[in-house]
């Protein structure tokens, strides 16, 4: 295969691509890279990341960057990060905020989960600390009828709408089922909501009902446990005096057997990796996967992964020419692609992008603080224009506008050449610089110079028009004017980096 | 909705860990400035206007569902204790509320939450007003009929996106390309604001459906101000590379990706400037504006009410949110903040409009997915249906309280189940009238809000 098409490929499964990577899938090939991204271990957890001064959330946002941008595990790295983006827990809230540690543990067990099987990965998701601090189902008590008082129904809507099956009966191809007068039909009701704020009660930390401990996952406190029957979805009746324990298994099977579990989770993690508009067909495919790997096992993410990423439709050349393909790099994935082609740190080796500066604040997507559970854009926005006539959606637009452009914009002006640079505000982290050592060979040949940029930043995608556009105005900085080579590589890779070329995937 | 201020269904939370964050009331910051100037009348407009015919509609969305019966409460009597046995561990106590004085309102006593004191002021000074018991209907519905399941409902009522986009799209049982509040700015751009580069509608709170007409696209300025796109006249000292980047942030080509992005940077490009320098130049406002999100947005929107002449608009509409307000697991430490945050970001409006002699010409109302469950469950309240609104503005005929107060008791007659409350008053008909006000005829009411003729109160009379 092209090193173009590798390169095609990396903005798909990575944070972006470097020179040995597109050699690696060049000559190994799309299934061989995947199959040996699944088998590296991980190289260290969120969890033992050393936190160091300042506490609070900033360790972990360093941790993320530095596993994100050096870690050889991209595969897993990359799925790590959709995920959060589908099963969101985010530091907006307050008490997350304030350390390191819930998030780390919650990024933590989506890593271990991501080549595992979704059934395990939903319990994780239920039974994690910051997800019961988040949405709330953390000490949740039972029922009370002296008091009036009813379970918590935020996790047990949420853990429906938004992570296993959504809100209306799909086909295998993930288009909308309808009933006899041609209406979709709801997966669920106010009754299954109530049935399922019964089935996640109880639950608290590992170390005590009032205790603090975010390492582990909820355990179960029979006292505080609803005994009712629970009527869930799928016509699943949970007998009354069933565990907790048990409770939580009924009712995580039912929604992982659910049939909208594989199409609802494919049509997302295609639209997290690759394309926001697939065809039914595709997700149809990808759906296939999650029911049945092959070998008989349902929910496994190794096929669904591979499935998403080997996809005909994924792979096929001509897509890039289909005006409704392709999806916007929400501005963490721009970021993330300079950082890893210019192998950019700071003079202490460190990847320290936090602070009271988060660069991506200005730009809409503050790092691991989505405003709330729906992410930082919803899978379905559409923004109006020529994306809506179209009959199209384009999540990330939901976070792109006039403000958001214009503060990316003047980011890469700035990133580009000086770096990434806080030391007004921490005085002990050193600008972040991208090192362009090899790119300066080139400064005297355009051509060749866009060529490699095209591997790095644009996943091949860089169009005639925009090559020359840039051509010339590295071309005006005549050979012999002061720092010109740099000059005229900074000219190349910021002008590429705003490009629609770059900033749309296709 | 969205973006950097989606619904938040993050939870504050409870228990023996948590940190409680201490109550910050915040001080009435709606200290009215200086003694309001005549409004200067554009000498250039062509009709003949009162003053300068100006009028601005400001949304204030609080996503995530506010709890109207820690808003809004019955304080005295029987009232008050069907209230505080409904929800005996969120129930505020009747000594801590905010008397009212509503006009001509036959209910119960009434209360403010403790933490809305400006609000409570402009009320009793009759520059606010309350709407009782709206939300998204389809057609009438009484509790029982909903019992029944004999009349038609939203889609997914009680889930955030879906009954948020509603109140976006003013459109409950079919998809929509635009919202209710784009839709008037199509009528109302081309008529008032004829020469204007900018958008009718401004988001100071990321990307909205709301603000979508058919022709209108929101125009996004942040709480910070305007940025402009730098480099353009030279990128790393060379005036081609600056050509290059202009040229790139504008290039059309054949993806609708490509092309709804490069529209984007087009209108930044090109406006950036006009709007720095219209805000630039006006004089500071001297109200004190609260150091909150939602109060420097507000503030946002008071520098760009002050800059309407320069931008050439004679018709602003505006949004504004906050998140937070989803308090499952959390009334009692979380919501008397958030409604602070509230009153002290409307308050401050309020008196910015009169600072600026405007008063009269602006209205800002409130705008959430849904209200709350009466019930509680132990620590917060869960998603519910009807809730209630506040209006304010120097037009707005306040110290009333409008639709109908519902029954604050579990079982009542508006009670859906858990004490959510069948709305008694419809979005259209909440829309309609904000319409109505800012200049929408009776025909283009019914494509602001197509299903306005379904419902009774199409001016439901706290606007003039």
């Amino acid at each position: 295969m092209s090193q173009l098409e590798a390169s095609r490929f990396l903005v798909q499964a990575a944070f972006g691509a470097t020179i040995a990577d597109v050699q690696n899938v060049a000559s190994n090939g799309f299934p061989a890279w995947i199959d040996a991204q699944f088998n590296i271990p991980r190289p260290s957890t969120h969890w033992d990341f050393p936190r160091r001064s300042p506490e609070a959330l900033w360790g972990t946002v360093e941790s993320f960057w530095t596993q994100a941008i050096r870690s050889s595990d991209q595969l897993r790295q990359r799925v790590t990060f959709a995920l959060s983006e589908i099963f969101v827990v985010s530091a907006a809230n307050a008490e997350l905020s304030f350390r390191a540690e819930p998030l780390a543990a919650y990024l933590d067990m989506l890593a271990e989960n991501a080549f595992g099987n979704f059934r395990t990965l939903i319990e994780g998701v239920a039974r994690s600390p910051a997800m019961g601090y988040f949405l709330s189902h953390l000490a949740n008590e039972k029922e009370d009828p002296v008091t009036g008082r009813i379970p918590d129904q935020n996790f047990a809507r949420e853990v429906m709408q938004l992570f296993t099956i959504g809100l209306w009966e799909l086909n295998q191809d993930g288009s909308r089922r309808v009933d006899s007068a041609g209406q979709p039909i709801p997966t669920y009701g106010q009754a299954e909501i109530a049935g399922m704020s019964r089935v996640f009660t109880g639950l608290s930390w590992a170390n005590g009902w009032g205790g603090y401990d975010f390492g582990r996952p909820m355990v179960h406190y029979p006292q505080y446990v609803s005994t009712s029957e629970k009527r869930i979805v799928s016509g699943v009746v949970i007998p009354a005096n069933t565990s907790g324990p048990e409770s939580l298994r009924i009712a995580l099977d039912t929604l992982f057997n659910h049939a909208n579990a594989g199409p609802f989770f494919a049509e997302q993690l295609i639209k997290r990796l690759v394309t926001s508009n697939p065809s039914r067909p595709y997700v149809g495919r990808v759906a296939a996967a999650f029911a049945n790997n092959g070998a008989g096992v349902r929910g496994d993410m190794r096929a669904v992964i591979r499935a998403v990423l080997m996809d005909p439709e994924a792979r096929d050349p001509a897509k890039v020419q289909d005006p409704n393909w392709g999806k916007l790099r929400e501005p963490i994935l721009r970021f993330s692609a300079w950082l890893r082609a210019f192998n950019a740190s700071n003079s202490l080796g460190r990847l320290s992008l936090w602070g009271y500066t988060d660069p991506l604040n200005n730009m809409a997507e503050p790092t691991l603080k989505p405003p709330s559970v729906f992410n930082y854009f919803r899978p379905d926005y559409s923004p109006p224009g020529v994306i809506r006539a179209n009959g199209i959606v384009a999540p990330e637009f939901q976070i792109t506008h006039e403000s958001s452009i214009t503060a990316y914009a003047n980011f890469v002006g700035t990133v580009v050449s000086t770096g990434f640079d806080v030391t007004y505000y921490h005085p002990e982290n050193p600008p972040i610089t991208g090192n362009y050592t090899t790119e300066l060979t080139l400064a005297a040949q355009p051509d060749a110079l866009l060529d490699r940029l095209n591997l790095l930043l644009m996943g091949g995608q860089l169009s005639s028009a925009t090559r020359a556009t840039i051509k010339t105005a590295i071309e005006a900085i005549a050979i012999g004017s002061t720092n010109a080579a740099l000059r005229r590589v900074q000219t190349a890779i910021a002008l590429c980096m705003v490009s629609p070329d770059f900033i749309v995937q296709k | 909705m969205s973006s950097p201020s989606d619904f938040d269904s993050s939870d504050r939370s409870h228990g023996a860990a948590t940190r409680r964050q201490a109550l910050k009331t915040l001080g009435l910051a709606a200290s009215v400035g200086v003694p309001m100037l005549t409004p200067l009348i554009a000498s250039g407009s062509a009709s003949a206007q009162t003053t300068d015919d100006y009028k601005a509609l400001v949304c204030v969305a609080q996503f995530g569902g506010n709890d109207q019966s820690n808003t809004i409460m019955p304080r005295s009597g029987a009232a008050y204790t069907a209230y505080q046995t409904a929800r005996p561990t969120l129930a505020l106590s009747s000594t801590s509320m905010l008397p009212i004085t509503p006009t001509g309102f036959a209910g119960p006593e009434l209360g403010f939450a403790p933490t809305l004191p400006g609000l409570r002021t402009l009320f009793e000074q009759g520059r606010c007003a309350v709407l009782a018991n709206v939300g998204s209907l389809v057609e009438p519905i009484t509790r029982d009929q909903w019992r029944a399941g004999t009349r038609r409902v939203p889609r997914q009522l009680f889930s955030h996106s879906d009954q948020y986009t509603i109140w976006e799209s003013g459109l409950p049982d079919r998809t929509s390309q635009s919202g209710w509040l784009g839709r008037l700015g199509d009528f109302t751009a081309g008529a008032f604001n004829p020469n204007s580069q900018i958008s009718l509608t401004m988001s100071i709170a990321g990307t909205s459906l709301m603000l979508a007409g058919d022709q209108t696209i929101q125009y996004q300025i942040s709480a910070a101000g305007v940025e402009r796109v730098q480099n353009t006249s030279a990128l790393y000292g060379s005036a081609a590379g600056g050509a290059a980047l202009r040229q790139l942030l504008t290039r059309q080509g054949t993806s609708n990706f490509e092309n709804s992005l490069t529209n984007i940077s087009t209108r930044a490009l090109n406006n950036a400037s006009l709007i720095e320098d219209a805000l630039a130049a006006q004089p500071p406002l001297t109200t004190v504006f609260p150091n909150t999100g939602l109060a420097n947005q507000a503030k946002m929107v008071a520098r760009l009410i002050g800059a309407r002449r320069q931008l050439g608009q004679r018709r602003q509409i505006f949004l504004i949110s906050s998140g937070g307000w989803d308090n499952h697991g959390s009334i009692v430490d979380e919501h008397p903040g958030q409604l602070s945050q509230l009153d002290g970001a409307m308050s401050a409006l309020y008196a910015a409009t009169v600072e600026m002699g405007v008063a009269s010409s602006v209205t800002s109302f409130t705008a959430s997915e849904f209200g709350r469950c009466l019930q509680h469950n132990g620590r917060g309240s869960d998603h519910g249906w009807g809730g209630h609104h506040f209006i304010v503005g120097g037009a707005v005929q306040g110290r009333r309280v409008y639709g109908s107060w519902p029954t604050v008791a579990l079982g009542g007659a508006e009670d859906a189940g858990n004490g959510a409350l069948v709305p008694t008053t419809a979005l259209d008909e909440y829309g309609a009238t904000l319409a109505r006000w800012f200049g929408a005829s009776t025909a283009q009411l019914s494509t602001v809000m197509p299903n306005l003729s379904r419902f009774s109160t199409p001016n439901l009379g706290f606007l003039p």
